[in-house]
């Protein structure tokens, strides 16, 4: 079947969003800047249907109300007079009144539909070099604003506390140049929001041996580990995500740094893995390897687009899930599985399903232990 | 409207060892491409036909990533006149891409080039009698830009459209100025369905002995040639060279992509030809 075209859906189709499985009566909210807001559910008001607002309208007259995130005052008459979505986007949503009022005190804030990434400090961040500068590179982090690494804050090849020469910015081109792929981590930001990315971590720097994906601004939250390492099927190896807190995502062989015989001291390993840390070569990867880096990459995808946290616990067994499909698959056409890794559609919705029913058994089975 | 992405909007390449990665991936047999699909898999779309209720015919198409492209027929009556160029100025096409340049004619060039093959016999049903003849305007609005190059979207969805348009029945004889019957339900469809349907255009990226089929972004970044190829019927009408191809193109990779875009596009068309029939 090379082609599917189906009829539009209803947006209640997408799964519910994923409440917080940790803390029950409470809801993790990603505002629009992306902080986490914490809300309680208990008072269960919220109504079923989302109003949306557009930029410019007018959300409330009621001087009651405090202005949160995704809203302004309109200065035209007295202050206090009125509050405005606003919102780069053309759509934004927003929590109705009376949620707000019982939940976050009078705060009333504008979720957007779609934003981009804004940066913060300590996150981590998978970016693509857009210019190169003399002392710096520019970097694309799906922001609003290119983030800057400079040449100063990333590893030199040949020893970590090497000084920066005038030949090291001669060629800079060696070490990043245009439209390569790189982690880092967010250093600090400048003032208007821009951030300053550092690589000073054999955690962090280029990146190769596998592939990139982007997903939509906020469809990865950030968590407690970003780089997740999976054991793939098939004797594939292992695979290593990376999950961009900035949507951009970069599945890959796992490249283990081979310690040099004797010499076990942190810093010669450091030295070592410098000199080819800037390579622009790729390993042998075997096609089983890129076989499953292209369905793990497929998981994320599919994670994102039916609104489901991405984690290591999530992405495992959503990709368990994967596997099985794919098994069931081939009962099922016998035609060799062609097209059965695909998960985009309604595959992709029937496996994150699997995915979190599996969540939910292993969850009801530890806390029946417990007991 | 949602902002371009920066990376396309500067157009930034990829970075080599990602091109060399995906190289790899696409030539080996069978090839993996980066999201598992098969050479002649398209990405899954969601399509819905006459949502303009002024327009003689309609469709909207949405690819999973965002892409989406919107297509209005509109048929007015006008005076044949000497001083224009003929039968062929009888299709007017514009096509919009959000966030782009809208003197870009190329697009649109493609749709109507491949609109006008000569057999198709359109031409022969806009003509009113003698002295006039429908003149058809076809409005293509591509909202978001998709994360590949849009030229399958915009040809499925203005042929979801055309296949859906219809004109009012004319009830005037030949000589007079046209009269049309005041019944929509007595409208007769531009592209009869026992007669050639309108073409559509597919791309195809081949990569080493590999061809594939509806190549996303960076698919094409990673090939050795795109071609755009036109298909009316059951027949290809035409080949165009987009990108690359520097090096030439293999006799046998054009050959075999010709012999399997006839068979995808049979696929594609009767896919095509069922929506809205479920409803």
């Amino acid at each position: 079947m090379p082609i599917s075209i189906s009829p539009p859906q209803p947006v209640q189709y997408l799964l519910p969003p994923d409440s917080d499985s940790d803390r029950e009566d409470e809801k993790v909210i990603l505002d629009e800047d992306g902080d986490f807001v914490r809300m309680s559910s208990a008072p269960r008001k919220r109504s079923k249907t989302i109003s949306i607002v557009t930029p410019g309208e007018t959300v409330t007259s009621d001087p009651q109300w405090m202005r949160g995130h995704g809203t302004y005052l309109l200065r035209s008459k007295d202050s206090t007079a009125a509050a405005a979505a606003a919102g780069y986007g053309s759509d934004t949503e927003m929590d109705d009144g009376a949620d707000a009022t019982a939940t976050i005190n009078k705060l009333l804030s504008v979720k957007p539909l779609h934003a981009r990434y804004a940066p913060e400090i300590g996150d981590l961040v998978v970016g693509r070099i857009t210019e190169v500068q003399s002392k710096r590179w520019r970097v694309d982090i799906n922001s609003t604003l290119a983030a800057h690494l400079l040449l100063s804050s990333i590893n030199l090849p040949g020893g970590i506390l090497r000084k920066r020469t005038s030949t090291d910015e001669l060629q800079i081109r060696s070490f990043f140049s245009e439209g390569d792929l790189l982690v880092a981590e967010v250093q600090s930001l400048f003032q208007d929001g821009a951030a300053s990315l550092h690589t000073r971590s054999l955690k962090y720097g280029k990146l190769r041996n596998g592939h990139f994906l982007k997903v939509r601004g906020g469809g990865i939250v950030r968590g407690k580990s970003h780089i997740v390492t999976l054991e793939a099927a098939n004797g594939a190896g292992e695979v290593d995500v990376i999950l961009g807190v900035n949507g951009y995502v970069w599945v890959s062989k796992k490249v283990t740094l081979q310690a040099p015989p004797g010499g076990e001291s942190i810093t010669r390993l450091e030295e070592e893995a410098s000199e080819a840390i800037y390579s622009n070569v790729n390993e042998d990867i075997a096609p089983v390897t890129r076989r499953e880096i292209a369905r793990i990459g497929n998981c994320v995808r599919a994670m994102v687009r039916w609104n489901v946290r991405v984690d290591e616990e999530v992405l495992n067994a959503v990709y368990l899930s994967a596997l099985e499909l794919e098994e069931v698959g081939l009962g099922e056409e016998g035609s060799g599985g062609s097209g059965a890794e695909c998960l985009e559609g309604e595959a992709g919705r029937r496996v994150v399903e699997a995915g979190m029913e599996r969540i939910r058994e292993a969850n009801s089975r530890a806390g029946g232990m417990v007991e | 409207m949602a902002p371009l992405q920066t990376s396309q909007q500067t157009g930034t390449p990829l970075s080599p060892a990602e091109l060399s990665y995906l190289h790899t991936s696409l030539t080996l047999t069978p090839p993996i491409r980066p999201d598992s699909r098969t050479p002649t898999q398209f990405r899954p779309l969601i399509a819905e036909s006459d949502i303009l209720p002024s327009t003689n015919g309609s469709a909207r198409m949405i690819w999973g990533d965002g892409g989406e492209c919107v297509v209005g027929v509109k048929a007015e009556v006008e005076k044949n006149s000497a001083s224009s160029g003929g039968p062929r100025d009888w299709v007017e096409i514009s096509v919009e891409v959000s966030g782009q340049r809208d003197d870009d004619a190329f697009l649109g060039m493609t749709v109507a080039e491949s609109l006008l093959v000569p057999e198709s016999g359109v031409l022969e049903r806009l003509a009113l009698g003698e002295r006039f003849h429908w003149k058809v305007f076809v409005d293509i609005l591509l909202l978001t830009p998709p994360l590949s190059h849009p030229a399958t979207l915009l040809t499925l969805t203005t042929y979801l459209a055309l296949r859906n348009t219809f004109l009012p029945k004319l009830v005037s004889e030949v000589a007079e100025d046209p009269v049309f019957d005041d019944d929509w339900d007595n409208a007769l469809p531009l592209y009869p369905v026992d007669r050639i349907a309108p073409p559509i255009t597919l791309l195809v990226v081949s990569v080493g002995e590999n061809i594939f089929f509806d190549p996303t972004r960076e698919e094409l970044a990673a090939g050795d040639v795109v071609l755009a190829v036109s298909i009316c019927g059951k027949k290809v009408v035409g080949v165009r060279t987009l990108e690359g191809g520097g090096g030439g193109v293999g006799r046998a990779v054009v050959k075999r992509v010709i012999k399997e875009s006839c068979e995808v596009a049979e696929e594609v068309f009767g896919s095509l030809n069922s929506v809205g029939e479920g409803d």
